[in-house]
């Protein structure tokens, strides 16, 4: 059985949306439209974001600091620098236990129905 | 196509709060015309379904982050200057002696005198009591204000000290009841009676000179509003007599008794208390104890308790809207002032 890297019961579980998000950013920093595309593929089209669910998810993950903000290269709009994502270190500790708790419900599903099965 | 969805996706972030809005609306609109650019070689359709997902998401996501601002302001901050705004605020010690047993005593002496006559009218029944007060118990409410008054007015002639309050409330309570029919027109006239004239006490306290005695009750209103609640505190002898009419004085259980109780207790505690969220909570409390206890009388007796409950119910937060009105004035006057105060720095 694997542990849990610390503890973020607070946090845990993930909804399926968030864990989406930072599983897109745990691959490094991403704008928004980055963002909503990754979740698309990783889920397999299965959760298509609107900007609003996005942003709502992205302002919530800033404010408990599992992400941070922070200027790009790119220019937006005049004057303005693009706006891009990444993950904090909490932010990846949190991805991490999200992970291993998941591993251990399949672990555990396994075994039941493997043994139900066999 | 395009400008047309542009135009509604802009005019849905009035959804969004404010803040959110100024942070992120551009970043959004951004992410949007990437998507509608992305799908704009695949035709209309393909840009209606855009716009109907984000409009379909729209609301969720708007009341979460609604729901989040109001978390995070709300409890706190706006809990926190209400407090500091409102009255709940350690008082000095009143300069009627407020940590006086014999204040107590006295301050109390309304409630103990009435309860002590209710008892002997519904428990011993003495031939020398009317007959009349055991079936038409408002009646002798006309004695308990002709005692009352003379109390009030002297009461008055001192600047309203807090002892002069219950017999304020006996009076006021003798209207309110005693047109049983008309209770809530009194109620109606009564208060806003009231609150005009508090209001123009509260005004002209500090802008034109009064008679040295209504200056005096100005000061007493304005020192501590608990100290009017605790005057409407004292509607509660008719109240106990109204919720208790509908059983027959012969068949009376301890109930009442226990109701006269909680009532003396709710105005000891009262006086005993030295910060005014305790005084006003056990007011509150006091109250809605008596007020159980003829529930509570109806359900031991098997009676028809359900239609009792509404009654007494309607009957309670009339009572609580009475106590906290001169909360309320209270609120309204700091404010006020604070308004004033701030044009005056300008």
């Amino acid at each position: 059985m694997h542990q849990l890297p610390d503890d973020f019961s607070t946090l845990l579980p993930l909804r399926e949306p968030t864990f989406l998000i930072l599983l897109s950013l745990a691959e490094g920093e991403k704008h928004g439209y980055a963002i909503l595309k990754d979740v698309t593929e990783l889920s397999q089209e299965r959760v298509i974001l609107s900007t609003g669910t996005l942003y709502e998810a992205l302002v919530r993950l800033l404010d408990q600091a599992l992400i941070e903000r922070i200027d790009t290269q790119e220019v937006q709009h005049p004057g303005k620098a693009r706006k891009a994502y990444r993950l904090t270190l909490k932010g990846q500790r949190v991805i991490e236990a999200e992970t291993v708790r998941l591993q251990n419900l399949l672990a555990v599903a396994r075994r039941r129905l493997g043994s139900e099965g066999g | 196509m395009l400008t047309v969805l542009l135009w509604l996706y802009k005019l849905s972030f009035q959804a969004y709060p404010q803040a959110f809005r100024a942070e992120f609306a551009d970043e959004m609109e951004g992410v949007f015309r990437e998507q509608l650019a992305e799908q704009s070689g695949n035709g209309h359709r393909a840009l209606l379904v855009i716009g109907f997902h984000e409009l379909s998401q729209l609301p969720v996501a708007a009341f979460r982050l609604r729901w989040r601002v109001w978390r995070k302001n709300r409890p706190g901050s706006l809990l926190i200057r209400a407090i500091y705004r409102s009255p709940f605020h350690p008082v000095p010690p009143a300069h009627d002696g407020r940590f006086s047993w014999w204040q107590t005593l006295f301050e109390t002496a309304p409630f103990i005198l009435v309860s002590a006559l209710l008892f002997t009218v519904v428990y011993l029944q003495p031939t020398w009591i009317p007959a009349e007060w055991q079936h038409q118990w408002l009646d002798f409410s006309g004695w308990v204000v002709l005692f009352a008054l003379p109390v009030l007015m002297v009461g008055l002639l001192r600047g309203l000290p807090r002892w002069a309050y219950p017999p304020g409330g006996l009076v006021v309570g003798h209207i309110l009841f005693t047109s049983q029919g008309l209770f809530y027109f009194w109620a109606a006239t009564l208060l806003g009676g009231f609150a005009l004239a508090l209001a123009a006490i509260y005004v002209h306290l500090y802008h034109e000179p009064l008679a040295p005695f209504l200056q005096r009750i100005g000061r007493s209103l304005a020192f501590d509003w608990t100290r009017l609640s605790f005057g409407f505190y004292s509607v509660l002898p008719y109240a106990v007599i109204s919720a208790f009419d509908d059983t027959v004085p012969n068949n009376r259980t301890a109930y009442f008794a226990l109701a006269l109780l909680a009532m003396i207790l709710g105005a000891v505690a009262y006086s005993r208390s030295q910060r005014q969220a305790h005084q006003f909570g056990v007011l509150l409390g006091g109250m809605t104890l008596v007020l159980v206890f003829p529930l509570m009388e109806q359900v031991y007796l098997q009676n028809r308790w359900l239609s009792d409950l509404i009654g007494l119910s309607t009957l309670w937060a009339a009572l609580v809207a009475l106590l906290l009105l001169p909360m309320l004035a209270s609120v309204i006057y700091r404010n006020w002032l604070e308004t004033r105060s701030t044009r005056v720095e300008k």
